[in-house]
């Protein structure tokens, strides 16, 4: 048997092994809701910072899914990587299975309670909703901003989210945003599209 | 002095393994086009700083410290050195000018760079080339390497009947 | 120079070398795939992506590597298709691509000096009319998107496809191929 052809055979029983051996990516289980299970369907829901759920995207959470309950219009915009819309007034046509772990996206954090009732209805236990919304996501990942006069204890800390910013085409900035106001009103389309133009560089164009 | 080339699969296992040990020494793949990128920036800069600061294709690239600090410049330097002595110790090593038989040094020149000037603009807007999209990003499954992959490779099998007077 | 360039440098100069070996380096040698005389690029790559591919899936299976350090290009769906088309135009025209261009113009070759000139000015123009291919460029993102994630299929299934699909085309290839 020639050389290529073994080689051949090698790539085809390491290749049927691998689909039995389970994910590559280490286990990083996310953390479980505090107090479990809660009877009342309509309690309100774990939040998870945005930068936890950059963390979950970036190291492949199994059994991540991002439901994304806002317009149409605004996820053709802007989606967060993953994203997968679903129209809020219609949560029937939701499917989950009990495995999945759950993020809703709203426009500010918000979430109609008959989505929650319904998820929960159809078996979804790990339901968590991203705090702040989508302006959390853009804020706090795509251009997190430290101040100026931060601290050498902040500025390390700063660097870390920085990082994952840039991981996700982010604009990680030092320096007080130039309009106070500006930073609280919802983002403009303008800076969406500039956040997603400023990809991380690292490939080969 | 062996003349004859490698076998296609054992090159390409050993490419394979370079690839892979690009990936757990520096954490990303092989490149090619993100050099002249690099370089083009560098040059647009000596040539007028301002404009090019402006620019914010070039700007990124002069802001990691442009053309003596990027990673894929030195890679590809690499190749050049590694490709010259694998030729000169194979023997291959030989100033001409590869064209197809009907065709005459100025003209493949020509065809040449014109190929080169549109790799160049598929490569901008596909943030990568062969190398760095189609090999490495298709090595990690990265969707839209496999997209440019497919759509490269079903263009060139389009064109290339009506470019058989280049090569045939 | 720093021990990262270092590193940069040795792992270009062994892609350097296995192209070169490969015959990749001879714009003839790689125009035979279009026109069915020698798949050795198909055969190359596609040997190289199965390593790559099974290589990191098992050493990160292991557990001796992250996978997610393993930077993997965003997919911007439209862009990356028109660029692909682009791309292949010149590719036939040029014969080579901008990693083998080096290797031919290292080895001698003109015609791959040419093609890197080519490059230079191709990347350099665009570069100039960034703001005008901008919107093109970065539309349709969908981040870090792999075919696992897409086909909702467990990454080592994902890898049995590939490995299945390149081993066929590889016996078929075989067929079709009429050295000229």
């Amino acid at each position: 048997m020639n050389a290529p052809r073994a080689l051949g055979w090698a790539a085809i029983v390491l290749g049927a092994a691998a689909a039995f051996a389970g994910s590559p990516y280490r286990d990083n289980p996310p953390p479980r809701a505090q107090g479990e299970r809660a009877d009342d369907a309509t309690a309100p829901l774990p939040a998870v910072s945005a930068t936890q759920l950059a963390e979950w995207i970036r190291g492949r959470q199994p059994g991540l899914r991002i439901i994304d309950l806002r317009s149409t219009d605004a996820f053709e915009a802007y989606r967060i990587p993953r994203a997968r819309r679903q129209d809020p007034d219609s949560p029937d046509r939701i499917a989950v299975s009990d495995r999945d772990l759950l993020v809703l996206v709203s426009a500010d954090g918000r979430i109609p309670a008959q989505t929650v009732i319904h998820l929960r209805n159809i078996g979804a236990r790990e339901i968590h909703v991203l705090r702040n919304g989508l302006r959390g996501w853009l804020e706090e990942v795509i251009n997190p901003v430290l101040a100026a006069g931060a601290s050498a204890e902040s500025r390390q800390r700063f660097e870390a989210r920085a990082e994952l910013s840039r991981y996700f085409g982010g604009q990680p900035r030092i320096g007080a945003p130039a309009d106070p106001s500006a930073a609280e009103s919802a983002p403009a389309t303008d800076d969406v599209d500039a956040s997603i133009a400023h990809l991380r560089r690292r490939g080969c164009g | 002095m062996r003349r004859t080339y490698a076998d296609p699969y054992l090159a390409g296992v050993a490419l394979g393994l370079v690839l892979l040990a690009s990936f757990v020494l520096s954490g990303r793949g092989l490149g090619a086009s993100g050099a002249f990128a690099s370089a083009s920036a560098s040059v647009a800069a000596a040539v007028d700083t301002e404009a090019v600061s402006a620019n914010a294709y070039f700007a990124r690239y002069l802001a990691d410290g442009g053309f003596g600090s990027d990673w894929l410049v030195f890679e590809l330097l690499g190749v050049m050195i590694g490709a010259a002595v694998s030729a000169l110790v194979s023997g291959r090593w030989r100033a001409e000018v590869e064209r197809g038989p009907r065709l005459g040094i100025r003209a493949r020149l020509a065809w040449a760079f014109g190929g080169g000037t549109l790799m160049g603009a598929g490569a901008m807007l596909a943030r990568g080339c062969t190398s760095g999209q189609a090999l490495s990003g298709g090595a990690v499954l990265s969707v839209g390497s496999w997209v440019f992959m497919l759509s490269l490779f079903a263009s060139a099998y389009l064109v290339a009947p009506l470019l058989r007077r280049l090569w045939r | 120079m720093t021990a990262t360039l270092g590193i940069a440098l040795l792992i270009g100069v062994a892609f350097g070398v296995t192209l070169e070996q490969a015959g990749l380096g001879r714009a003839r040698k790689l125009v035979g795939q279009f026109y069915g005389t020698d798949f050795c690029v198909f055969k190359v790559m596609f040997s190289a992506i199965l390593t790559t591919l099974l290589g990191s899936f098992w050493l990160a299976r292991l557990g001796l590597v992250d996978l997610t350090g393993f930077y993997v290009p965003e997919t911007f769906l439209l862009p990356q298709f028109v660029g692909g088309l682009v791309f292949g135009v010149g590719f036939v025209l040029a014969g080579l691509c901008p990693g083998t261009s080096c290797v031919a113009a290292a080895s001698g070759r003109l015609d791959g000096l040419a093609v890197m000139g080519g490059l230079f000015v191709g990347i350099g123009s665009c570069g100039l009319l960034f703001d005008r291919l901008q919107p093109l460029r970065a539309s349709t993102a969908y981040g870090t998107l792999t075919l696992p994630q897409l086909f909702e299929l467990p990454y080592g299934v994902v890898v049995l496809l590939v490995v299945a699909v390149a081993l066929l085309a590889f016996r078929l290839l075989a067929r079709f191929e009429r050295p000229a």
